[in-house]
Order: structure tokens, then C-alpha cells, then sequence
């Protein structure tokens, strides 16, 4: 039941938002554009080149980030675990800063920030790997490991950027925007959806897989394989989606958190409903970030001021 | 013969086995217990038994199957498995838990069907649990967990249960109960049980056979009636035992003034 009113609002907030930006059209003649009246070619262009784009991708990436945030929650066996954990954030943050040093085009920015995001969660994979078996733990440790390697990279990648033009790249790319957002960009989407789709079908194994490793194989379940499989699906999806938006934190950490406390802890209804209030989440706070006010608020730095006192307060719900 | 193990070994390392040639077999409707110190191997055979940890040597037959040959799903149709510690990070309900019994008989993109819920609900009822089904798993008790556990495996629909200590963590009474419930479901469903237990009185009441487990080999193995005399605990646990016939019951209890020899 839940999920038929979080779809509608999502759809409603989806077209809503695109009567939102700078760009003055007013809403009738977003009507007239929608529907395929004679309206002048600049407003096709802002509604479905600029402002469509956008929307979409804001509501992929916060559905794909919760989807990868509630499946490693589940094979790290840990609720305050997020997507970011093996080191795709810092990976992807290296490589965007080193195309940005190299004085790279956006479009080879992007490769590389996905690449070394993936090659960042390998890393930590093959560390944490032990006689063909990848323990929990390890994972974690490996993680750390990974994560502070590459943030050293940034810091260093900061360090001998010229800070004219080269650093305030980095910082921004780091505090993440969809502003740069275009159909160009369309293949990520395509692995995002294709990966929240694989996240679904398997979803009820999730919860399987959040118990101990030998009672999940106990159950019949090939525990290495299938955390595998989850490992590679989400870093695809995280690092698709950071290569292009940047560093998004909170979502993949609270949003499962929040569906859990709507639907209880069964992943069969933890994942729709983390699909569709992640997708809700970014598309408003993106609203956010392009409207409050005339320049663009980092959406990195606009989901951590509005997450963190919003888990606070769930916190101290669940408290009392 | 529902189950064989054969000359089987077993080592975390090449040169130090924790189980050595361990031959022994399991009818059905059998209860058979495993008896040890600390330290002597037997939830390591258990998990020779489940795949769980490879064997070194040795083989594993489940009716005449190798269980080499049996993938993780139909060994799991096979052998359900009570594991001796068990907490949840998340606080699944009631039949979220028992439902994950169903995994061997559902696909790996499904999710529970109506049926494979019917059959959790019932088993839930077996164990008299339908009260708490919809609450937490996490915020019950010990013996409330254990019965839960249970009750998985009874979802689960195998024919020989593995039970790791299901007695740790329990007060006196749940002792007997959760093991009088385990007897009276082999028994009346015509299951078979591996339990390793530390009470020699509880392997004495509720098991039709003993095998004792000391550094990884059975020193002695049979009927309860023949294998439990004081000989043989006595060389188990290195220790004075006497066993008291107290109106028919036995009864094994340690000679207190030796212990405080040492």
C-alpha cells in the first residue's frame, strides 16, 4: 500500500519538477510543451534537454545509491553501513581530480572517475580476500584501507592543483551537482536502472544474506557467490552514478534506514520502498539545490544539512 | 543408513587434525549425540556434515549420496542446521526468520510464495510460537529463539537436523523442554538428529545414541545404555564420575572431593 502512494507522489514530484529552474517559462507554456503545442524551440530544449535529464538522473541516483545502501547493509550485516564503504566514492574523487590536473574534458573526467571507483572497490575486494572465501570483516578493514589510500590521492591531487581554476574544480566536483547533467550521459543511466532491477529480483535473498555466513550457506545459499554479485552490481551502480553527479553522501545510509522504519526489516518491501523514497529524496533536495537560490547549491552539501538533522529526529523517534 | 560419515578427517592447518577417522552412521529416527570436552571437534564434525567446513579425507554419505556430489540447495533440502551462537542485526520478525527454511526451494530472483508462507506458518505453530510471529526476533528470549530456530528448520523439510548445543544459553527448565520438543518431532516425523550437547544427563535421556569425541576422536561409540558407564566418562573428561541409579533413572554425577585436588 505504501508503495502505490510513494510511486504516485514520486511521479507527481517528477512532473512537478519540471516546472522548476531559472530559465522563466511559465507553467502554462510547460503545459503547451508537454503536450506539443507551437511553443518556441528554447522552451523544448529547457524542459527536455536540460530540466527532463536532470529530474531523471536525480531520481535514478538516489534510487540506485538507497538500493546499494540497503543491499550492503544487508551483506555487511550492519544498518549504518553505506555504499561508499569499499572505497568507490574516494576512488571516482581520485580519478575526476586527476582528469581535472591532466586538463581533461568532462566526458574523460567521468570515465575516469569510474574506473577508479571500481578499481578502488577491487582493490579493497582482492585485499579482503582470503582462500577463495571474503569474510565481512576483512571487507570492512580492506575498505578503510582503500578509502584513506585514495583520499590521500585527493589531498595530494589538491596539493599540486593550480588554484585558479584547477582546485575549486576538484572541491566542487567532490560536493557533487547534477547541474552538468545532459542525454549525453544516458549509458549511466541505463547501468543504474539495469542494476537497481538485478538489486529487486534478488531482494528477498538479502535478507539471507544479513544473517551469519555459515547459517546463510546452511540455508542452501552460496553466500561468496552471491556477496560477490551484490559487491559488483552496487559498485556499478555507485560508481555510474558518482562518476557523473559526483559525491552524494547520506542517501545510501538513510534512506534504507528510513524504509526500514516505514516497512520493518524485510527486504522484499525494504528495496521498493527504499526505489522509490530515494528517488523522491534526491529529486526534492535537487529541487532544492537549483531553486533556493540564483547559483547552484552543491547537492552533497544540501542532502547532509537536510539528512543529518532528519536522522537525528527518526533517531530520537525510534528512541522514545 | 539415513546418514555415514566414513574415515573422515579434518584440520585447520595440514599438520594438526582436529578430527581424526571418524567413522559413524545414523538411522532413521534416531537421535545421536555427540559428547566432548571443550575443544574436542564436535561442532567441526557438525560442519563436515553441512558443507560448512571441507574435510581433509573421509566422505559424507546422505542415503547413497555423497554429499560432494549434492550443490548447496539440495543439501540444504537434506541437512538443516541449529547453529550454537545466533543473534540477527536486523530485527526480522518472527516469520521473516523462519521463512528464510523456505531458501532451498526458491528461486534466486523469487521471493516467498503463498505456499512457502503456509508452510512457515505451520511450522511456526508446531513449536507453539503463533502468538509471537509478528514480533521481532530480536527481543525474544533465549528458549523463544531457539524454538524459532527450530521451527526454521522445520520449514526447511529435511530429514536430518544438526544441532549445535541447543541447550547453550537456556535456564534449567527450557533445557528440557526444547529438548523434549526436538525428541517428540524426530520421533513422531520420522527425522534424524546430530546434537552435541555438554550434559551428560540430557545425552543419557534424550539420545538413542552416543558417540564420545576427545582431540578429535571417538573413543567410544554405541547405544546410550552401553556406551555411557563410568568408565568411559571418566576417560572423556579426565575426571571421577560415579552414575546413580535413583529409581530407575541414571544419573551421572563428577566425585566432588577429587575435583579440588587438582
Amino acid at each position: 500500500m505504501s508503495i502505490i502512494i510513494l510511486l504516485f507522489i514520486l511521479i507527481l514530484a517528477a512532473f512537478l519538477s519540471l516546472f522548476l529552474g531559472t530559465f522563466p517559462i511559465s507553467p502554462v507554456e510547460i503545459i503547451y510543451t508537454i503536450i506539443g503545442k507551437n511553443v518556441p524551440d528554447t522552451y523544448r530544449t529547457v524542459i527536455y534537454d536540460i530540466r527532463l535529464p536532470r529530474v531523471l538522473f536525480a531520481v535514478a541516483v538516489g534510487s540506485g545509491l538507497s538500493v546499494a545502501g540497503a543491499s550492503y547493509q544487508s551483506i555487511f550485516k550492519n544498518p549504518l553501513v553505506s555504499p561508499y564503504i569499499l572505497g568507490v566514492s574516494s576512488g571516482a574523487a581520485f580519478g575526476a581530480a586527476l582528469a581535472i590536473l591532466l586538463h581533461q574534458n568532462v566526458y574523460v573526467m567521468q570515465t575516469f572517475a569510474f574506473f577508479f571507483g571500481i578499481l578502488a572497490t577491487l582493490l579493497a575486494y582482492f585485499l579482503a580476500k582470503e582462500k577463495g572465501r571474503v569474510p565481512v570483516l576483512s571487507l570492512v578493514i580492506a575498505g578503510v584501507i582503500v578509502n584513506s589510500f585514495f583520499q590521500a590521492l585527493v589531498g595530494m591531487a589538491k596539493y599540486f592543483a593550480d588554484t585558479q581554476n584547477q582546485l575549486p574544480s576538484i572541491v566542487f566536483w567532490i560536493m557533487g551537482s547534477f547541474s552538468g547533467v545532459d542525454w549525453d550521459n544516458v549509458s549511466v543511466l541505463i547501468v543504474i536502472l539495469v542494476g537497481i532491477g538485478v538489486m529487486y529480483a534478488i531482494r528477498w535473498y538479502l535478507n539471507i544474506m544479513s544473517m551469519d555466513d555459515e547459517e546463510a550457506k546452511s540455508l542452501g545459499v552460496d553466500v561468496d557467490k552471491f556477496r560477490k554479485v551484490i559487491i559488483v552490481v552496487s559498485t556499478l551502480i555507485t560508481a555510474s552514478a558518482v562518476s557523473v553527479v559526483g559525491i552524494i553522501g547520506w542517501v545510501g545510509l538513510i534512506i534504507p534506514h528510513v524504509s526500514r522504519l516505514i516497512v520493518g526489516p524485510d527486504n522484499v518491501k525494504v528495496i521498493p520502498v527504499s526505489i522509490l523514497l530515494g528517488g523522491l529524496f534526491l529529486l526534492i533536495a535537487d529541487d532544492l539545490a537549483r531553486t533556493i537560490t540564483t547559483g547552484e547549491i552543491p547537492i552533497g552539501i544540501l542532502t547532509s544539512l537536510v539528512g543529518a538533522p532528519f536522522f537525528a529526529y527518526l533517531y530520537h523517534l525510534q528512541r522514545r | 543408513m539415513k546418514l555415514k560419515v566414513k574415515n573422515l578427517y579434518f584440520g585447520y592447518k595440514k599438520s594438526f587434525k582436529v578430527l581424526k577417522d571418524i567413522t559413524f552412521s545414523l538411522k532413521q529416527g534416531e537421535i545421536f549425540t555427540l559428547l566432548g570436552p571443550n575443544g574436542s571437534g564436535k561442532s567441526t564434525l557438525l560442519k563436515c556434515i553441512n558443507k560448512l567446513l571441507k574435510p581433509q579425507k573421509g566422505v559424507v554419505f546422505i542415503g547413497d549420496k555423497n554429499i560432494n556430489e549434492l550443490n548447496e540447495k539440495e543439501l540444504a533440502r537434506e541437512v538443516s542446521y541449529l547453529p550454537q551462537e545466533h543473534n540477527s542485526s536486523f530485527p526480522y520478525t518472527v516469520l521473516d526468520i523462519v521463512l528464510m527454511g523456505r531458501a532451498p526451494y526458491i528461486g534466486l530472483l523469487s521471493s516467498p510464495s503463498k505456499k512457502d508462507v503456509m508452510m512457515a506458518k505451520k511450522a511456526i505453530e508446531t513449536v507453539g510460537m503463533t502468538d509471537l510471529i509478528n514480533k521481532p526476533y530480536t527481543e525474544l528470549s533465549g528458549g523463544q529463539k531457539k524454538l524459532v530456530l527450530i521451527a526454521r528448520a522445520l520449514a526447511q523439510d529435511a530429514e536430518i537436523l544438526l544441532l549445535d548445543e541447543p541447550t547453550n544459553h537456556l535456564d534449567f527448565k527450557n533445557q528440557y523442554v526444547i529438548l523434549s520438543r526436538i525428541k517428540k518431532l524426530i520421533k513422531n516425523r520420522g527425522l534424524s538428529a546430530i546434537m552435541t550437547l555438554h550434559d551428560s544427563n540430557l545425552a543419557m535421556i534424550f539420545s538413542d545414541k552416543v558417540a564420545m569425541l576427545k582431540n578429535g576422536k571417538i573413543i567410544a561409540y554405541g547405544p546410550v545404555e552401553e556406551v555411557m558407564n563410568e568408565r568411559n566418562l571418566k576417560e572423556l573428561y579426565e575426571m571421577e564420575i560415579e552414575i546413580f541409579n535413583i529409581e530407575n533413572r541414571m544419573i551421572v554425577l563428577p566425585k566432588l572431593n577429587t575435583l579440588t585436588e587438582r
